[in-house]
């Protein structure tokens, strides 16, 4: 009797484990398949040139975890990405190459804070987060198509400014760089700051939050706001990589920043995640892509693997959160 | 006496690591009132599960008039006439009363839905136990008794031959449970069994024919309710004996800390001044929908004032949020914890400090502080005896009482004065209500100041200094010394 009830426990914290480091084990199965079938893939040149590619979509993610972690979500991402990163190279001529970029950055924030304010009035939920920054985005879009007319902004002319994207420090990118800064950034917002434990709080519960005193307002806007200057900063990292600036350079951005935040294994309705969860998500989503590229897996396909590994870590993620509290439960 | 109409045998039931229940068995005759109580964690609520087909027994068995019984899931337990109403109403709001009482059968054998007899039905059935409600009422536009009143027509509807009511008087005021008495009583006459699960004795002995007391998953006693007094029964219950079910408190008053002129919120509130001295404990009574958590909300800036004016320590105030009223030293305790008290899912160290994060931070930058946080989170764990294997445990896991406490020392950690009590002891058993007593005895004696809405008589008249008695948003009556007595708070409560 006794020796079956501690299998069982042990058996639930092996579990436990398995479940909340599962996408570390898949993205180690990833490296090691992949770098048997084609060793080039395990080169540490191949890795930084992973993580450089996946460095915006990487930066926006992050911000998305805010948005998710408050219990939202955040569709405009995507539109804020490129009207930001028309206006940091179409002001590049008039301004010069750093107050552009500054200029992108405040845009981003300000359209951001904009999401947060509107989805404050409307009573905070995910649904109403939803509709408005989905309502957003097409504003966003449709004004990055007017600006343009739909063409094509080219940063060609300002080397500069490509260095962002393209240059790199000894071996390592400075995108690579500039995404570890925001990571570490995002830990220290969301694990040191009173901004961070409000932003879990709101995903948790807002009107218990507002009754304990807490400026829910304040908290939301800045969540947004936060969220929408990462975008910007995505929009400069790709836009130099890249070389040119488009209307609809963002478009879709906002979904594959959804998928890293839950294969990182944070809970879509709030509450749980973190920075760590959205790295490991970023890695696997690039490491993921390369591979299925190198081993020459048609872009037709490619898609039809990463659905089926977003629903898988969906899957995880609950299943985790329902280990942990069975294991919680005993505890008590 | 015949056949028992329910009868469990040797009920086991066993979690890792915890012995849910141990040989329960009892019988309850038809048409009997029956009271089973039991401190939090007793074991009450594993039984109802079991009866209810949620979690299936180790060992034991299940009788039904005589026959045995295996219950699967909650259908097949009203199936074989046995229904349980929880507290917690599985009613749809967006419903109607006929449609939430016929709730997966409205077609009955044919696939269409004939919307005037599923009405005509519900009305007869409402008719017939004389309840006063409108078939084609939306449930969220009824009274906490009135949804009672038809989770009850609901299970009749199935021919129940056992209605189980888990703590049916928590949410209800006075005039309301005369009400659920009859209902109760009604039941009886019909022949029906009822299972009445409360931690109110007062109530037990005025409805119950015989009471069954469970303690640590056994069943203690099982006796007629004549036999018994209210002391025995929580001395059963508790183990151990008691000497008073109310500490005394012998402190003096001060001056006044908070001082409101004139409140005004809609038809809720009007026109409501009160006076709130350094020490005191200020009862504010009525029944439901009086306007008392109404009248605090407006002192917590929970909700937005229409009018009148807040002085606190003798200047005038202005609180228009949660936000300014902590600023102001005032804490509100909600009416509903796990809502609007508790962030349920996270541990209880960031529950603690969430009102004042400014003091767990630590270094040059001012960053938030693990170790500060559990320092702080223990301290509260020792003041107040809360009980829970870390301070980092989620709340979520937590007993009422110990959740209650976690509120508490969360709005102590804050440093306020005025503590606006809300239902504090709502659901919560004899042996933690007590603690709680005394926890405000200590505060006031520290020269804070207590708020206290309690919707049970005797603690109002027990523990507070003053009483206003509120009814329909405002205040009729102002009671103080011996004047606090339950017949007069409940003389002017009706009005």
């Amino acid at each position: 009797m006794m020796t079956e009830k501690t299998t069982r426990k042990q058996r639930s914290e092996a579990d436990l484990f398995f479940s909340k480091y599962a996408m570390l084990f898949v993205l180690l199965g990833i490296i090691v398949v992949s770098g048997f079938i084609n060793p080039a893939f395990l080169t540490g040149q191949n890795l930084l040139n992973i993580l450089k590619q996946v460095s915006a979509t990487g930066i926006l993610a992050l911000g998305m975890t805010f948005v998710i972690i408050s219990g939202g979500v955040d569709l405009s991402l995507g539109a804020i990405m490129s009207i930001c990163g028309i206006i940091g190279v179409g002001l590049i001529p008039s301004v010069g190459i750093v107050p552009a970029i500054v200029c992108a950055i405040a845009a981003g924030f300000g359209f951001g804070a904009l999401n947060g304010w509107f989805v404050s009035l409307t009573g905070g939920t995910m649904g109403s987060s939803f509709i408005v920054t989905f309502g957003m985005s097409t504003v966003i879009g449709s004004a990055a198509l007017s600006i343009t007319n739909g063409a094509l902004v080219h940063a060609i002319d300002y080397p500069g400014y490509m260095v962002v994207g393209q240059g790199s420090w000894g071996i390592v990118p400075i995108a690579v760089v500039i995404f570890a800064a925001f990571v570490l950034l995002s830990w220290h917002l969301l694990n040191k700051t009173s901004f961070g434990r409000y932003t879990y709080c709101l995903g948790v519960n807002d009107e218990a939050t507002r009754l304990s005193g807490v400026n829910v307002l304040k908290t939301r806007v800045m969540i947004y706001a936060v969220a929408g200057m990462m975008a910007a900063v995505g929009a400069i990292l790709l836009t130099s990589r890249v070389r040119s600036a488009s209307p609809v350079q963002g478009d879709g951005y906002e979904l594959d920043a959804i998928a890293v935040v839950v294969l990182g294994g944070s809970r879509m309705g709030g509450g749980a995640g973190s920075a760590e969860k959205t790295l490991i998500g970023v890695i696997v989503f690039g490491v993921l892509t390369n591979a299925l590229n190198v081993l020459g897996v048609s872009s037709f396909q490619q898609m039809i693997v990463k659905g089926v590994i977003i629903l898988v870590a969906v899957l995880i993620a609950l299943r985790t959160v329902k280990v942990e509290n069975e294991l919680l439960a005993k505890a008590t | 006496m015949g056949t028992p109409i329910l009868e469990t045998r040797g009920i086991q039931k066993e979690f890792p690591g915890v012995k849910a229940l141990s040989d329960v068995s009892f019988s309850v005759g038809k048409g009997e009132v029956r009271a089973l109580v039991g401190e939090n964690g007793a074991g009450k609520s594993t039984l109802m599960k079991i009866l209810n087909g949620v979690y299936t027994a180790d060992a034991g068995e299940i009788l039904i008039e005589g026959e045995g019984v295996t219950i699967e899931n909650p259908l097949s337990a009203q199936r074989q006439g046995l229904a349980i109403i929880f507290q917690e109403f599985n009613l749809v709001p967006m419903l109607s009363v006929a449609e939430n009482i016929y709730l997966g059968r409205l077609g009955g054998s044919r696939k269409t839905i004939e919307w005037n007899r599923i009405f005509e039905d519900a009305g007869a059935l409402l008719e017939e136990l004389n309840y006063d409600i409108d078939p084609r009422e939306l449930v969220e536009n009824l009274s906490v008794a009135q949804k009672q009143m038809v989770e009850i027509a609901k299970a009749i509807s199935f021919h129940s031959k056992i209605i189980v009511m888990d703590e049916p008087s928590a949410v209800l005021t006075e005039n309301e449970l005369q009400k659920l008495f009859e209902i109760v009583d009604g039941l009886k006459k019909s022949g029906i069994t009822v299972i009445y699960i409360s931690h109110r004795l007062e109530e037990i002995f005025r409805i119950c024919d015989s009471v069954t007391v469970m303690r640590d998953g056994r069943i203690i006693d099982t006796s007629p309710i004549e036999d018994l007094t209210k002391e025995q029964i929580i001395e059963k219950m508790i183990g151990r004996k008691i000497d008073q079910e109310y500490p005394t408190r012998d402190t003096v008053p001060g001056e006044v800390v908070l001082r409101a002129t004139g409140l005004n919120r809609g038809r809720k509130v009007r026109g409501v001044s009160l006076e709130l001295r350094r020490g005191e404990v200020l009862g504010l009574s009525g029944l439901v929908g009086a306007g008392r958590t109404e009248t605090v909300r407006l002192l917590f800036g929970a909700d937005e004032m229409r009018g009148g004016s807040i002085e606190i320590g003798g200047a005038p105030r202005r609180i228009r949020s949660p936000i300014e009223a902590k600023k102001a030293g005032i804490a509100l305790l909600p009416e509903d914890r796990k809502q609007q008290g508790l962030l349920l899912d996270l541990p209880i160290t960031q529950n603690i400090t969430v009102v004042n994060l400014d003091n767990v931070k630590a270094g040059g930058a001012r960053v938030l502080s693990k170790s500060k946080e559990r320092e702080a989170a223990r301290h509260y764990f020792e003041a107040l005896q809360i009980k829970a294997p870390s301070v980092t445990q989620k709340v979520f896991f937590l007993s009422g009482g110990n959740q209650q406490k976690v509120v508490i020392a969360k709005w102590l950690f804050s440093e306020a004065d005025i503590l606006i009590w809300d239902e504090p002891t709502r659901g919560i058993d004899v042996g933690a209500k007590y603690e709680i007593y005394l926890l405000m005895n200590e505060l006031v004696a520290q020269g804070k100041s207590i708020i206290l809405i309690s919707s049970e008589m005797n603690e109002i008249v027990a523990m507070c200094d003053r009483v206003l008695v509120m009814r329909e948003g405002e205040v009729r009556a102002e009671l103080a010394g011996d004047e606090i007595k339950a017949e007069t708070v409940l003389k002017y409560a009706i009005g």
